[in-house]
């Protein structure tokens, strides 16, 4: 007698939209890994883009004098503030969902294939469009990390006009990849497969989503205000309009605060995946670990109240409970990876290496974070670029290219190399606490964020700005491994772990 | 012992919804949440502004309730249809079908018509950005909500839509439910509101 078990059926598909799509070339394919590889692809380049140009201003700080003036400094730093964020880190976990997705759940494909594809390039004509705003001119917005949304209300700018729509694009086509992957997560799982029993992955993108559908239409109204007001020279954003600063606030917070949250989510589940496989064995208790991601999902939004000080918060009394609360669901996480390590006898691996530089640079953050308001630290300093580097993108991006790395075999056929991958931990890791640690004492020490040039610096200053540049050096070097051990992966190059998928 | 293959009990069938109907519904809620959005911003620049509406600004209610009226009264076609299609009525819901996006031109005519009478423009002050955002918005949820009435409207006439597969006039259906909720909402900002 032979006893097998039955593996998850595939959902029965009633629908014609879930019938596998066939490749085709690269403009006209809907087959779901090769789109998610075109994500990955796409949201790597834009990395680059936003990488390099961030390396530029840190070059301009570490240097006496100014080289790169007001204007351009201010355009330049835009661009960095908006592309690394939205055109990188957000595309790359919905290129890895759109890849990892419905083999986890047990589908042939996503609900609808050609609309993933739809948004693919929608992401990346609106992507071009942003950065064609920055190349025609100086988009009036500062950045997506500032409160107020333009700098001088008045006649229309072509390069403002471009920014607009370019951001409008790229929040509809992620809005599009979101609903996506929720209709895809609700219908079509495998048979016997109900939501607790959801691989995590698939899990945080369905919180993800589900926070996304709610968030990205608020910030899409903002944009259509901020278009007309901006094109027909209106005075809705101007300083002088009681009310408006909030209304921007509002707007673009709903969606720019839960996003800073929902670009670690995905993440920590797929650090979770890593423990689990890494340990052979499942997390300590999966239900408590599924309800602290869909917590870190929901209290996300609550985020949304705080403004950059308690003197800008928009919700006074609420705000710092709420902002805080939504550390407790990521530790509960941690706490869970450790028992589940301690039972288990973890094998060496890259992925888990990402895991714990992860880990080390949340430490880094969390620690600073405490120093700061023990010092009252102003926000308005180089502490806030600090941290904006370690925690918000720095501790994403290790879990993102931690990801890559944990299912390149199912997203490429192919494991990624090792070696290299301990390289890039190595870089990536030293980088940002070097480049933080720079910002960190720079704000301590009082010196400004947000500008060309530090004016009458103290001797202290410079050296740090070169520390900070050295750091930003390793960062972008650390990167530049990543993406060619991922192009030898895509090549098929020697000694690539051939893997089935 | 018998070679036979066993395998080890399927768990439980799981309750799955329709995926055209839930991704609908699920693209709704973020249309309805752009109008939510915008209705937050109105109340807070209504309350703070020194003078609200602008001057000279006075939207005429005859109008607003005849455009709420047009997009209720789709609503029920709309429904008519779905209603239709499940009994196999296929001339009425042919009927309720062509009706609906009817409705919805006839708004988007008289929306146009309101345009060309209000006397502001979108950058005369922040009252015209506000409400040509609702404006805005508006035009592009029901414009998507027609395109999907008339692709079920096709499709019913290709015979591809029945009683056993109403999915696409559902979907469509329950989408244009989310847009008149929209407008409903508009509506209460622009007029009911209109005023402090």
């Amino acid at each position: 007698m032979t006893l097998t078990e039955a593996p998850p059926q595939p959902a029965p598909s009633a629908e014609p939209a879930s019938e596998p799509v066939a490749g085709g070339s690269i403009l006209t394919t809907a087959d779901h890994r090769r789109l998610g590889r075109l994500y990955i692809g796409f949201a790597l380049l834009f990395l680059l883009a936003g990488g390099i140009v961030g390396g530029l201003l840190q070059v301009e700080l570490a240097g006496s004098g100014v080289q790169v003036t007001g204007n351009a400094f201010a355009r330049l730093f835009s661009f960095h503030a908006t592309v690394t964020p939205l055109l990188f880190l957000a595309p790359l976990w919905v290129g890895v969902a759109t890849a990892v997705v419905p083999g986890q759940i047990g589908a042939r494909d996503l609900a609808f294939p050609r609309l993933q594809a739809f948004a693919l390039w929608s992401y990346v004509v609106g992507g071009g469009v942003v950065v064609a705003a920055y190349i025609v001119g100086s988009p009036r917005g500062a950045g997506l990390t500032l409160s107020v949304p333009v700098r001088v209300a008045g006649a229309s700018s072509t390069a403002t006009d471009l920014w607009i729509a370019g951001l409008a694009v790229v929040s509809i086509a992620a809005l599009v990849a979101a609903v996506n992957l929720l209709a895809t997560i609700v219908t079509l799982r495998a048979d016997g497969m109900p939501f607790s029993s959801l691989p995590l992955f698939s899990w945080a993108t369905f919180a993800t989503a589900a926070v996304l559908v709610v968030a990205i239409p608020t910030f899409l109204g903002g944009l259509l205000l901020l278009y007309l007001d901006q094109h027909f020279g209106g005075s809705f954003f101007a300083v002088g309009t009681r009310g408006t600063q909030q209304v921007w606030q509002h707007l673009l917070w709903l969606f720019g605060r839960p996003e800073v949250y929902l670009l670690t989510l995905p993440g920590l589940a797929v650090a979770s995946e890593i423990v689990e496989t890494q340990t052979g064995r499942p997390l300590v208790n999966r239900n408590v670990a599924m309800g602290a991601l869909g917590g870190f999902a929901i209290l996300s939004l609550g985020a949304w109240a705080a403004g950059a000080s308690a003197s800008t918060a928009v919700v006074l009394p609420t705000y710092s409970a709420l902002t805080a609360l939504v550390a407790a669901p990521a530790g509960v996480l941690v706490l869970l990876w450790l028992g589940t390590l301690r039972e288990g006898r973890p094998k060496p691996n890259v992925t888990l290496f990402y895991v714990v530089a992860w880990l080390l640079l949340v430490l880094f953050g969390v620690a600073n974070t405490i120093i700061a308001a023990a010092a009252k630290v102003n926000a308005g300093t180089a502490w806030s670029t600090g941290h904006l580097h370690v925690v918000v993108l720095g501790a994403p991006v290790l879990l993102g290219f931690a990801a890559v790395h944990h299912y390149a075999p199912r997203i490429w056929g192919r494991a990624l190399h090792q070696g290299m991958g301990g390289l890039e931990v190595l870089l990536l890791l030293g980088g940002f606490l070097v480049m933080g640690l720079a910002d960190y004492l720079l704000g301590y020490d009082g010196a400004p964020w947000h500008v060309a040039d530090l004016i009458n610096p103290k001797s202290s200053w410079l050296a740090l700005e070169k520390l900070g540049t050295a750091g930003a050096a390793l960062v972008l070097l650390g990167t530049l491994v990543f993406v060619a051990n991922v192009a030898r992966t895509v090549a098929g190059g020697r000694g690539a772990e051939e893997v089935s998928a | 012992m018998s070679d036979a293959t066993l395998a080890l009990p399927a768990g439980p069938e799981t309750r799955k919804s329709d995926v055209l109907t839930v991704a609908t519904t699920v693209a709704g809620i973020a249309g309805f949440m752009v109008i939510v959005g915008l209705f937050a911003a109105y109340l807070e620049v209504r309350a703070l502004a020194p003078v609200w509406p602008a001057k000279k600004v006075s939207l005429d209610n005859y109008l607003g309730t005849t455009l709420t009226l047009t997009m209720l009264m789709s609503s029920v076609t709309a429904e008519w249809a779905v209603q239709a299609m499940k009994i196999g009525n296929r001339r009425h819901a042919l009927t309720a079908l062509a009706l609906t996006p009817g409705f919805g031109l006839a708004f988007l005519n008289l929306v146009w018509y309101l345009v060309t009478k209000v006397g502001f423009g979108p950058g005369s002050h922040p009252y015209g950005a506000l409400f040509y955002a609702f404006i805005a918005a508006t035009v592009v949820n029901v414009a998507v909500g027609m395109g999907f009435l008339i692709v079920a409207l096709l499709r019913t006439f290709g015979h591809q839509v029945g009683p056993g597969n109403t999915s696409v006039a559902r979907a469509a259906a329950a989408y244009w439910h989310v847009v008149t909720a929209g407008w409903v909402l508009t509506f209460v900002a622009l007029y009911v509101f209109q005023h402090r």
